[in-house]
């Protein structure tokens, strides 16, 4: 099958199955049986398709291996590629998707909604990471908000939109400092700007500035760096679904994915000036989200903190003066974000079960053998388990961070290390067997088909640290 | 080779993960026994014909030269992992022959899994597998531990030790660009900080040892089972560090705070270790605080013996390992079984002495006149504690002076033994085989001491057990600070600063916008014509600048 | 002489439409449908006879009819032609309501629209424009529905008249020059200060006041809540584009001897306009109103575009208008379609839970909302994108444009929170097949239009050939 025509069934494959699952009948009491399967096979599908486009990749790939161009208007011209990098987020971003979609497969809610807009925003964040050019990057890092406000809209409570609404204009502001950077790009040349070639431009010291800064605090304001972080943890704070919650921590990721493309090694020297002060707000939000998993907050908060911990440790990663980590932290994010769906797919299940029977969590895991694996597996590996590629890649990023700075390297440590033990110590209120004889009612297990696909979760991480490229061997698929 | 010893022991391992029935469980358990047996025979048969070069077998990854195990066959690596395998071989057997044991296949795959991480921690190479195998040999460990709060605080203890390990370890590869274990040497070349280094590395080896201020979450330990307290004591974490130790000894010794941070640390440890095994009076808390002592000492003779592994090291491990099996039995017979059974209980005293006689040659082997000091101290303190021991526990018994006078007339009769060996072999013994004597003499000697001292110090714990000043320490000073921090994190800059400031300040602001637009728009005609003058006066006034 | 008649039956078809309408309502009790059939008859016979002579003109030296003025006339027809479709079904529903004098204000409307867009003569404009303020009173009248708005409508007309002597003031301070455009921007560039000052100072004043922009939105924006939903439309959409083409005209004819001068004033005023949009869409809770001041953004930002004085800036800024009248237009048809209890809705409020009864209306209804505020690739988005390319060079207009749009989101997900997400309080009617019907063509165009943008773009050629 023609490359070209794999890449746009991945951009789009999810877009059309979302009309799919939005015209799905109910099944009988209600229930989104159909919906839910059919979002499942059109993830697969693409998880699939995702998996193919790997063995079209060499050893050792440049940018343009795989390059798609379209010719929309007379001055604009849109092209899509992937490399190592673009295939890492996507697939990542897809297997989280889908242990989220598992996530919410006992809720008693009817989710067809939430499937439909989780499907369109994975179609836009495939096009957002297979966009070759301005244009394309900027169109899709636009549209992925709007079916993210809607999924958020949907899931929270009546009194707490305000915090949607912030969160929202949050980030359409940063895309409108995009645009406009956009704007000034394209004015002066056009026509087929591609990210990589944005700093190739002779531009004006007013222009760069303004293009430059546009295009940081667009992506920064994604990132969740003091004091940008605050909308999303409060959003994050009330919402109770897994999806969403996936849904959210991705976004961060996206900041991260745009500043490995479009953020040159040498940056404008006016610029370059801030990063001291931008690297120490960095590592001060670090610390404060590693404390602040110690105060006494919800399940829910302890993850979130502890995915800010990791997104600025990618984001010190990719500002560091060293132009051979890309790989390190893709693989990195990939991971990643395996680990962290599954751990909120669980904690979502856990909530779910504990919610039912009108109970507290504490203990509820003792009556869940299969979900306590899961959890203890996938938080052994969210703790730097040596066993997985999220260890070795972390261990290479951290280390080029200490050759860089030392006290920048401690923090991260100290940070990483404060968040690992948080996870230890929730695992074991939820394990605590001394709660267990209070608990009369059934508890529902996890479900067979979500164990084993968050197994060969486990397994892929496993295997990714062996042989990184494990999925290349799918050639011919 | 060693490689294909692992690949042996891991076939082994996958066999015990079969399901078996209840009453086929021994049988399979003996058999499985019997290949680990088998291939220790063929592990010493290659130990015996190894070349002097090592030999390398890699397991790499296809991409990036870095993520790769290495097997390395070499004597040394050989004479480090015979203790383990050794020790591993006695749990087996004990697994085997312990009556009250229900989990035998289970704990037959995790003494052979352990025994293979163990393996590979020791040949390898590089930082990653290093670390990977530290990581296993944790979790294994934490099965065993079945209290949920001991279990959290040996996970948390060791986890914040395997992140100091994870610091130095990426600093180093920071600097070396190589995961090579070969390269480390070269860090004081190129590297700073050597400092700092050497203090996170030996902070995070001391709290996987157990040293002083980090001893609690041993202690907790104490509601485990026997068969799981040894172990974790000798098949575990401890001997994981003890293992990194000597690998990672050429950034420590680099630094000159090195060798006072080590005494002060194993000193106060085997002085606390001394103390605690003498006042403890649960027999598993004894065990802890005994460990504590002999594993501080164990470090610090590896250092004095310039971190070459001898076979005087492994004799001293194996050594230590029958002791604590020694000591449990003791337990076994004398808590459980009342000491009715005098023949067991007579052997169970006889081992115990043949093994204090043995690792006290072994100790005494390695005697240099420059440490003396500590050879003499622990052998001091060890003896000491041991005869206080048999002095409790002879309390215990109906007879009590009848067991105490049978430990005696025991030791007597050996040390009497030994005066006549020397005696016959025309007093040509060596050096530490009359210091062997001396300590034996010391040993009986303790033992004459009054029951009353034991009952004196028993009541001396009882009155200040109850105050854990360490977890006070640790609760008060380092996790309560870390609480309040991130309360405070979140009180002041999350919902004061942002939420209940500056956003409200923004909503305040477009509301008195808003207010004001509105109370415009209901003024009427006289705001229509306001709004008519002042634009057409706007207009004019730039068009007349 | 014959010739010069045929090329006058644009305007006759909407002269004879509104006699006939005017003489059936006196002698005569015919039905609404027959007026409304009546008036798209005319506006499309117009439209027709308008392309057929697109570029022929009866008075050459009073009108300039080119392909330009051409199509923004069939462009306004179409706009009047789909608005007299959705008022009929309005006035179906409100017996009560006279549709004779409603269709014949909005025959003499387009006239005049037509008139003011293709004159050259300042006097003809005067006249035109009066007219326009007249029929556009009587819209006022029409809207009969409370006592406010009745002293509105008495507040619209005195302040109208105001303007109306503004401009009769020009014209006699000028009544010893030529009142043709070319001429009097000639004349204006070499008059005295005073004289200068004072007719470009009304003339813009009442430039600004025809197209809402602050400070005169008054009028406008903040009245359009309670006017009756045709009406309502009728402001919002119908005399945009040609209120634009002759802004263009004025611009170029007259204004071109100040071009910094004038640069200050549109920067200005089209500042005042953003700001007072955002406000104005923050601060209110009926639907229309919000949309109003939407269009007052809009307002804004193309005199921010103008401020900038690129040459041949009009064609793109119009097709952007158009574009954004289109998405307007969508919407209308939406609060056409939601009506509950036989009412239509007005209050925000009463499009609660609209999504869960009538899922494809509210969808639609969402839908543009949030195009309103540039979601890409669609074609709304491209002629906006084009336009911050071309004035790339005045960064503060791009800033104010985009940051604008950035204040006005909050707005927009109330509406959408609205609508999706809160619970429903009272059940909507259903509306009727034709409503899906026009609903599915309308965004069958759009996407076309957004799938090959082109087909808009090529209006550009047009566009530039004159006005």
């Amino acid at each position: 099958m023609s490359v070209n025509l794999l890449l746009l069934f991945v951009i789009f494959l999810p877009f059309l199955g979302s009309f799919f699952v939005l015209l799905s009948k109910d099944g009988a009491d209600q229930t989104f049986q159909n919906a839910f399967e059919a979002s499942i096979f059109t993830v697969l599908v693409n998880i699939l398709i995702t998996l193919s486009l790997f063995s079209f990749m060499p050893l050792t790939p440049a940018l343009d291996e795989i390059r798609y161009s379209i010719r929309f208007l007379p001055f604009m011209k849109f092209s899509f590629g992937a490399d190592m990098l673009t295939l890492l987020f996507t697939l990542g971003c897809q297997m989280a998707v889908l242990a989220g979609i598992l996530g919410i497969k006992g809720e008693k809610q009817n989710q067809r909604h939430v499937l439909f807009y989780t499907l369109l925003y994975l179609s836009f964040l495939n096009g957002y990471f297979f966009a070759l050019d301005i244009m394309s990057f900027f169109i899709f890092f636009m549209l992925q908000l709007f079916p993210l406000y809607m999924l958020i809209g949907k899931c929270l409570p009546e009194n707490k939109h305000m915090v949607s609404v912030r969160l929202f204009v949050h980030y359409f502001f940063g895309a409108m400092l995009l645009l406009a950077g956009c704007v000034f790009i394209l004015s002066l040349k056009q026509d087929d700007i591609l990210l990589f070639n944005i700093d190739k431009m002779h531009l004006s010291y007013r222009k760069s500035i303004m293009v430059w800064g546009g295009i940081f605090f667009a992506l920064i304001l994604r990132v969740p760096v003091w004091p940008f972080h605050h909308t999303l943890s409060s959003v994050c704070a009330v919402l109770k679904n897994p999806l969403v919650f996936i849904a959210l921590l991705i976004m961060p990721l996206t900041g991260i994915y745009g500043f490995m493309r479009c953020w040159p090694l040498n940056i404008p020297f006016e610029i370059s000036v801030l990063s001291p002060v931008f690297q120490a707000l960095c590592v001060v939000t670090m610390l404060f989200a590693a404390f602040g998993e110690y105060a006494n907050l919800g399940g829910g908060h302890k993850l979130l903190n502890y995915v800010f911990i990791y997104d600025l440790l990618y984001l010190l990663a990719v500002f560091l003066p060293i132009d051979t980590i890309g790989e390190n932290i893709a693989y990195s994010v990939f991971s990643f974000l395996l680990i962290s769906a599954c751990l909120v797919a669980i904690e979502g299940c856990v909530l779910r079960q504990s919610a039912a029977a009108n109970i507290s969590v504490r203990g509820v895991l003792c009556k869940m053998p299969r979900a306590a694996l899961c959890y203890a597996l996938f938080v052994l590996a969210a703790a730097e388990l040596p066993v997985s590629a999220f260890f070795g890649n972390n261990f290479v990023i951290v280390s080029k961070i200490f050759n860089y700075h030392l006290y920048m390297g401690i923090a991260v440590v100290l940070c990483m290390t404060l968040g690992s033990v948080s996870l230890f110590r929730r695992m074991y209120v939820l394990k605590d067997e001394s709660s267990i004889y209070q608990i009369k009612e059934q508890i529902e297990d996890l479900d067979m088909m979500s164990f084993m696909v968050m197994m060969i979760f486990m397994a892929v991480l496993f295997l990714s640290l062996v042989n990184p490229l494990w999925f290349a061997v799918l050639k011919g698929i | 080779m060693l490689h294909e010893t692992l690949l042996y022991l891991f076939v082994i391992g996958i066999f015990s993960l079969v399901k078996t029935q209840e009453k086929h469980a021994f049988l399979f358990c003996t058999v499985l026994t019997f290949f680990v047996g088998l291939v220790f025979t063929f592990f010493v048969m290659d130990w015996r014909i190894i070349a002097d070069s090592p030999q390398v077998f890699s397991i790499g990854s296809t991409v990036g030269e870095n993520i790769k195990l290495d097997i390395i066959s070499s004597k040394q690596n050989y004479m480090l992992i015979v203790p383990f395998f050794v020790t591993t071989l006695l749990a087996l057997i004990n697994n085997l022959i312990f009556k009250y044991e229900t989990h035998k296949k289970k704990m037959l795959s995790l003494f052979v899994f352990n025994l293979i991480a163990f393996m590979m921690l020791i040949c390898g190479n590089n930082f990653i597998q290093f670390m990977t195998f530290v990581f296993v040999i944790d979790i294994l460990s934490q099965l065993l531990i079945s209290d949920i709060n001991a279990a959290k605080r040996y996970s948390m203890y060791n986890l914040v030790a395997d992140m100091g390990i994870f610091l130095v370890l990426s600093m180093l590869q920071g600097k070396l660009a190589n995961l090579d274990v070969g390269n480390i040497s070269h860090y004081y070349e190129t590297g700073r900080h050597r400092d700092f280094i050497m203090f996170v590395l030996m902070l995070s080896l001391f709290v996987k040892w157990g040293f002083i201020f980090f001893q609690g979450y041993w202690l907790d330990l104490k509601s485990a089972k026997f068969h799981a307290l040894y172990f974790l004591t000798y098949l575990s974490t401890p001997m994981a560090a003890l293992i990194l130790f000597i690998k990672f000894y050429p950034i420590v010794v680099v630094s000159p705070s090195f060798e006072p941070l080590l005494d002060w640390a194993v000193g106060l440890s085997m002085a606390w270790g001394g103390l605690g095994a003498f006042f403890a009076p649960q027999i598993k808390e004894k065990f802890v605080y005994f460990h504590m002592l002999c594993v501080a000492f164990l470090v610090k003779l590896i250092e004095q013996a310039n971190f070459i592994w001898t076979e005087s090291f492994s004799n001293i491990l194996i050594c230590l390992f029958i002791f604590n099996l020694c000591f449990y039995y003791l337990h076994y017979e004398i808590d459980r079984g009342h000491g009715k059974n005098k023949k067991s209980l007579f052997l169970v005293f006889l081992a115990f002495l043949f093994v204090v006689i043995a690792l006290s040659l072994q100790v005494f082997s390695l005697f240099i006149p420059e440490h003396a000091l500590w050879i003499l101290a622990f052998e001091g303190v060890f003896l000491f504690d041991v005869s206080q021991m048999f002095v409790a526990y002879g309390g215990k018994l109906r007879a009590p002076n009848e067991e105490k006078n049978l430990c005696t007339r025991t030791a007597v009769v050996m040390l009497g033994s030994m005066g006549l060996l020397a005696y016959m072999s025309s007093f040509k013994v060596a050096m530490h085989g009359w210091m062997v004597c001396f300590a034996l003499l010391f040993f009986v000697l303790c033992l004459m001491l009054p029951k009353k001292i034991n009952d004196e110090a028993r009541a001396f714990y009882g009155k200040i057990q109850y105050v854990d000043l360490f977890a006070f320490l640790y609760d008060k000073c380092v996790l309560g600070i870390i609480r309040k921090a991130g309360f405070l994190a979140h009180i002041f800059i999350d919902f004061i600063f942002l939420e209940r400031t500056l956003w409200p300040a923004v909503s305040a602001m477009n509301g008195s916008f808003v207010k004001v637009y509105r109370h415009m728009s209901r003024l009427g005609g006289a705001y229509y014509l306001f709004c008519t003058i002042a634009g057409f006066l706007i207009v004019m006034y730039l068009m007349m600048r | 002489m014959l010739e010069n008649v045929l090329y006058l039956l644009s305007e006759c078809s909407l002269i004879s439409g509104a006699l006939f309408l005017i003489l059936s309502a006196i002698f005569t009790d015919s039905s609404q449908r027959f007026c409304f059939s009546v008036s798209k008859s005319a506006v499309v016979l117009s439209a027709l006879f308008a392309v057929l002579f697109y570029n022929k003109s009866f008075l050459e030296e009073y009108f300039v009819v080119s392909s330009g003025t051409t199509l923004i006339f069939v462009l306004s027809s179409g706009l009047t032609f789909v608005w007299l479709i959705l008022a009929s079904k309005w006035f179906a529903a409100h017996k009560d309501y006279s549709a004779h004098w409603f269709c014949v204000c909005a025959l003499l409307l387009l006239l005049s629209l037509k008139m003011i867009s293709q004159t050259t003569h300042l006097g003809i404009l005067f006249a035109f424009i009066g007219l326009l303020f007249l029929l556009q009173y009587a819209l006022f009248a029409i809207s009969r529905q409370s006592e406010e708005l009745y002293h509105t409508g008495r507040k619209y007309f005195w302040i109208s008249m105001l303007f109306m002597l503004l401009l009769a003031a020009i014209l006699i301070v000028l009544k010893n020059e030529s009142w043709q455009y070319n001429a009097l921007g000639e004349y204006l560039s070499q008059a005295p200060k005073n004289i200068r000052v004072f007719a470009v100072s009304s003339l813009v004043c009442v430039l600004l006041f025809l197209l809402g922009a602050a400070p005169f939105q008054f009028w406008r924006a903040d009245r359009i809540a309670p006017l009756i939903l045709p009406v309502a439309m009728y402001f919002e959409i119908v005399p945009v584009l040609a209120l634009w083409t002759l802004f263009s005209k004025l611009n170029n004819s007259l204004f071109f001897g100040f071009s910094e001068k004038m640069q200050n004033i549109y920067l200005v005023f089209g500042f005042l306009s953003v700001v007072f949009g955002i406000i104005g869409a923050n601060a209110s809770r009926f639907a229309r109103k919000i949309f109003a001041s939407v269009s007052l953004y809009q307002a804004g930002v193309l005199l921010l575009i103008f401020s900038t004085l690129k040459t041949n800036i009009f064609p793109a800024c119009l097709i952007y208008t158009e574009l954004y009248l289109y998405v307007l237009l969508g919407i209308y048809v939406c609060f056409y379609a939601i009506k509950s209890g036989g009412e239509y809705a007005n209050n925000l409020s009463a499009f609660k839970g609209l999504v869960s009864m009538r899922p494809y209306v509210g969808g639609a209804f969402v839908f543009l909302v949030i195009i309103l505020i540039g979601l890409p690739p669609f074609a709304l988005f491209l002629t906006e994108f084009m336009m911050l390319i071309t004035v790339a060079k005045y960064p503060l207009v791009v800033y104010t444009a985009l940051l604008g749009l950035v204040m006005l989101v909050p707005v927009c997900l109330k509406i959408v929170q609205t609508v999706c997400f809160l619970p429903r309080e009272k059940s909507f009617d259903r509306p009727d097949f034709t409503t899906y019907v026009s609903l599915l063509i309308y965004f069958a165009l759009f996407v076309l239009m957004s799938v090959k943008p082109q087909y808009i773009l090529i209006q550009e050629t047009i566009l530039s050939g004159g006005m």
